[in-house]
């Protein structure tokens, strides 16, 4: 297939191609086939109902509820006052991100000693 | 520059572009992209030449590609195909940072655009963002109701962030608005309801579960997990009636399986469980009920040897003894080569190891003699091969208790009835192994190997045992047999995954001190473990498609823990060991690996060495001009196979060079890479966390080092190992002096909690009065001593070569590593005549064992042909020499 490496120049003498390029010839390798066919695409298929909307409230309902006590919790933490060199001793004592050490530090309350005795567990 | 809206000719173009590329019909894409680019007025359109550049990317061109899409979206920044485009050239080069950045800015200017979305939930799972998976599916669903995919995506995300009653609760509205008629039989439904039941017995919702199962059965085709979940939510609800008849059915369908019959167990015996449950074992009573159960299976299958082999592990004495005896009678009759293997598990019982060898022993005498199992037998004669399998297990088993003269004995008496079982030759080998001389066991594998030259088995075997051997040459050579012609061996070995293999190799360089070359094979395994994460991509798309949701979860779960496959372990332990040591003794331009232990020798020893050493430099300098040769022919036939492999994707990845690698800028820093897998996913075992605090330890990172030393006090908490690093963190922190305050509060906190009150030298001494019976706790506490004050050597060399029979842990291994603190130091300067006296005495244990020969041993033995072709004649010598 050494014309696939030269695809712009080929372009205009096949012009009138519109089917696809013939497939390599494989021998060695029929998993390989398998594998490439993993990737090819499919139309979605759709579910012909109605009572998509009962279903639909089922799950909204639960979702609201998740998100406002997620949203609680973050901005409890978000309320703790902590110390710029607390973190950044905590990431160069423990090898961890700036976000991880944050959120540690944040959970134990702004207090750096409990904060690293927990990394410590 | 502002967006071009393209006109409704060239707009139906570039429709026909987007389809082209999810039909994969690369060229005809491009061929219009060409027609709507050679039109003056719109040769610069963005959308147009970002689609160029992706469709181009398929078919190899990344660097055009790149260029391509960069400038279609300089061209239009407005646009989110530009952006979703380069998100998916990011993505295809493994960026998956990169690539979720490029969609959040695609959603920007379409925010509800279903592709990006399906695009970025694949990023979000693949890594593992699952909270931020969810979102996406969720925004999914709220768009496309309608389509099963939104659906089933949802109620995984749910799934895997472990809200199972959630994820259940989907599933069922999904379930309801399928349309299924019971009769049809329907194979993705089938999934989706096994699915769910998975999902509901995950929940713990047995009852639920039960009654789904119940409920479906009929539309599931997988019959038999239905009755092994059936099997098991029976048990679980504490209906054992029904449960001891669903594995009853299950016993019939397979006979062989374990699980059936601890499942029978159970359900028979609801007292026995909770009673095994509570830790207090099985009750007494219930032990011939027990026994019941495999008497009634051997006689309904009268073939099985499950139902004969499972009793053994809970029966004791005389009954052991009877049913032991009729097992092992049934597989030497039948000539059973595993049948060892097979009762390896009871070896952990000093009893039971006695009564097998009584058996075995009685059985092979009386066979030579009257050719019967035992004397008081009627009249049954066994024939030849019986006595040949008793004596190949009985090789095995003194092997595996520690007698390899025994086992010697029993293996050759077989070898020479029947010379031509390459079996026997095997355990040879491995006997060798054990005793402690891989030369001779690699020796004794390729006899085996050069038996059958077309069993693929021995051949690996064999090959390992080389490169144990440090024979890495003829190791190549012997896989090169099974490898695809015209590439190197190595080279197809690694394209192949062939992990066993590199691993052994790297253990092979590192015993050479050739560290950059052992590093390579390390990361050449850790770059396996990278491919087979990116590999997951794809099933993202097509299990949901397929529905073959069970195995879907199983495999991200699988995924997961990946790393904690011992290929990875080994690989990382010796990557991080090597580490170590090259930052403990970096090396130098002029310090060769070679010449590494030549302090040690006479003058004459070393012009010796020298001339070897050039004579060897000069052969290897021709082999590596062959072997470039061949190499660059290679590499021309690799060029053109890549350049006909259109999918290759994900770029070149930086070569491997030895002579780099073994020349790190911080070594540390690498050796931390590999640990980091180990730390989240192989918590459970101590050398992890004592690998851990070696390589804080000189980072010198205090509160790591805690954190290593807490966790393997959790695990093993005498660990000889553990003990050293326990004394040395605890010397370096009484020692340090400039720490920050909140880490000194914690230091000083966490260690009155460890050690009491207690100075390193208390700690170390009452550490050896506790385990003083033990020869490597012996050896820990006795470098420590010398850690801690180099002049109680001559102490520590008395506690540490101590040999006495009456200690514990003496193997081959333990004693090595003394012999080996002697020479190197470990255990105080000057001990080269103690190390002496030690080497002799080793040697009278362990006669066979190459590490305790006399000095000037010379290992004068056939040299191992490669090609396997002894011809018979030598191979009789070689028996007889035996």
């Amino acid at each position: 297939m050494a014309a696939e490496g030269d695809v712009d120049l080929d372009l205009e003498a096949e012009e009138n191609c519109t089917g696809k390029p013939a497939e390599k010839p494989r021998k060695h390798d029929s998993g390989a086939a398998d594998l490439e066919r993993v990737t090819d695409y499919a139309e979605e298929k759709e579910i012909s109902s109605s009572d998509l909307e009962t279903a639909m409230s089922v799950i909204g309902d639960r979702r609201s509820r998740e998100q406002k006590a997620k949203q609680e919790r973050e901005k409890e933490l978000a309320k703790v006052t902590i110390k710029r060199e607390d973190v950044e001793l905590i990431m160069s004592e423990m090898e961890i991100s700036r976000a991880v050490a944050e959120r540690s530090l944040r959970e134990h309350m702004g207090n750096v000693v409990e904060a690293l005795v927990a990394l410590t567990n | 520059m502002p967006t071009i809206t393209l006109p409704p000719k060239e707009n139906a173009l570039f429709k026909r572009i987007l389809r082209c590329y999810e039909h994969k019909q690369y060229r005809n894409g491009l061929k219009f992209c060409k027609q709507i680019l050679s039109n003056p007025k719109f040769s610069e359109h963005g959308e147009t030449l970002a689609m160029k550049g992706l469709t181009l990317n398929c078919l190899g061109k990344k660097e055009e590609a790149y260029e391509l899409v960069r400038r279609g979206l300089r061209n239009d920044l407005k646009s989110h195909v530009c952006w979703h485009v380069y998100g998916l050239l990011q993505r295809s080069d493994k960026k998956y940072d990169e690539a979720i950045k490029c969609y959040r800015n695609a959603l920007k200017w379409d925010k509800d655009n279903l592709q990006i979305l399906r695009d970025l939930s694949l990023l979000q799972i693949q890594m593992r963002d699952l909270e931020g998976y969810r979102e996406t599916r969720y925004q999914l669903l709220q768009l496309r109701p309608a389509q099963r995919a939104s659906w089933i995506g949802y109620a995984v995300a749910y799934h895997l962030l472990e809200d199972f009653e959630m994820a259940a609760k989907i599933v069922e509205e999904f379930r309801k608005t399928q349309q299924t008629s019971p009769d049809k039989v329907d194979y993705e439904y089938s999934e989706l309801l096994l699915y769910q039941n998975q999902v509901l017995r995950e929940a713990g919702l047995h009852k639920e579960a039960l009654d789904h199962l119940n409920n479906y059965e009929k539309q599931i085709c997988d019959k038999l997990a239905v009755e092994e979940s059936r099997g098991e939510l029976l048990l679980k609800l504490e209906k054992p009636q029904e449960a001891s008849e669903v594995y009853r059915r299950l016993q019939e369908r397979n006979p062989e399986n374990w699980a059936y019959y601890q499942g029978l167990e159970k359900a028979l015996k609801p007292v026995g469980v909770k009673l095994l449950l509570l830790g207090s074992g099985w009750g007494s009573c219930s032990l011939e009920a027990r026994q019941k159960i495999y008497e009634a299976s051997c006689i309904k299958f009268p073939k099985g040897l499950v139902p004969r082999r499972l009793p053994l592990n809970f029966l004791t004495g005389e009954k052991f003894r009877q049913s032991l005896d009729s097992y092992l009678r049934i597989n030497f009759s039948k000539g059973c080569p595993p049948v060892f293997t097979t009762l390896k598990s009871l070896y952990n019982d000093k009893e039971k190891v006695t009564v097998i060898e009584e058996l075995v022993v009685g059985y092979e005498t009386c066979l030579k003699s009257c050719r019967m199992f035992s004397e008081n037998d009627d009249g049954k004669e066994e024939p030849p091969t019986t006595l040949l399998w008793v004596q190949y297990f009985l090789a095995q088993h003194f092997d595996f208790v520690g007698q390899p003269r025994l086992a010697l004995e029993f293996i050759n008496a077989a070898i020479d009835s029947t010379p031509t079982l390459i079996e026997l030759f095997l355990i040879k080998a491995k006997i060798y192994k054990h005793a402690g001389n891989i030369k001779e066991a690699a020796r004794w594998m390729d006899e085996a190997q050069a038996l059958d030259t077309a069993d693929r088995f021995i051949n690996s075997k064999c090959a390992k045992y080389m490169l144990k051997a440090g024979l890495i040459k003829e190791a190549e050579e012997m896989c090169s047999k099974f490898t695809r012609e015209g590439t190197s061996a190595v080279d197809n070995l690694n394209e192949m995954q062939c992990m066993w293999f590199q691993t052994e190799c790297a253990l092979a360089y590192k015993a050479m001190n050739k560290y950059g070359e052992a590093l390579k094979k390390c990361h050449e395994i850790e770059r396996h473990f990278v491919e087979i994460t990116d590999d997951q991509f794809d099933f993202h798309t097509y299990c949901m498609r397929k529905m073959t949701l069970r195995s879907y979860v199983d495999l991200l779960k699988l995924e997961d823990v990946l790393r904690q496959h011992p290929f990875y372990y080994k690989a990382a332990r010796t990557a991080i060991q090597i580490y170590l040591t090259l930052h403990d003794k970096p090396l130098t331009d002029d310090n060769k690996e070679s010449q590494a232990d030549t302090e040690n020798l006479t003058d004459k020893e070393l012009k010796k060495l020298r001339n070897k050493q050039r004579r060897a430099q000069k052969k290897a300098q021709l082999e590596e001009e062959k072997k470039n040769a061949e190499k660059e022919k290679q590499l021309k036939n690799q060029k053109k196979k890549k350049e006909d492999d259109d999918e290759e994707i994900g770029g070149p990845r930086e070569e491997l060079i030895p002579d780099k690698l073994a020349k790190p800028e911080n070594p540390l820093d690498e050796a931390v890479k590999f640990l980091i897998p180990l730390k989240n996913l192989v918590r459970k075992k101590v050398e992890t966390h004592l690998l851990a605090f070696e390589i804080y330890f000189r980072k010198e990172k205090y509160l790591l080092m805690l954190q290593s030393i807490k966790r393997a006090v959790n695990i093993e908490p005498s660990n000889p190992w553990l003990h050293q690093c326990l004394v040395r963190f605890f010397k370096g922190v009484s020692e340090s002096t400039d720490l920050a305050e909140a880490v000194r509060t914690v230091l000083t906190h966490e260690i009155s909690r460890l050690f009491g009150e207690s100075s390193p030298q208390s700690f170390n001494k009452n550490y050896l009065s506790q385990h003083s019976n033990s020869i490597p706790h012996r050896l820990a506490a006795a470098k420590m001593m010398v850690y801690l004050e180099p002049s109680s050597d001559k102490m520590a060399c008395e506690i540490a070569t101590a040999l006495d029979e009456s200690l514990a842990g003496r193997s081959i291994q333990i004693c090595t590593e003394v012999l080996e603190a002697l020479r190197d130091g470990q255990l105080g300067e000057g001990q080269q005549k103690a190390a002496e006296a030690y080497r002799a005495a080793c040697h009278k244990i362990y006669p066979y064992s190459l590490a305790f020969m006399p000095p000037g041993y010379q290992d004068n033995s056939t040299i191992i042909s490669s090609n396997g072709d002894l011809s018979a004649g030598e191979h009789d010598d070689i028996v007889n020499e035996m």
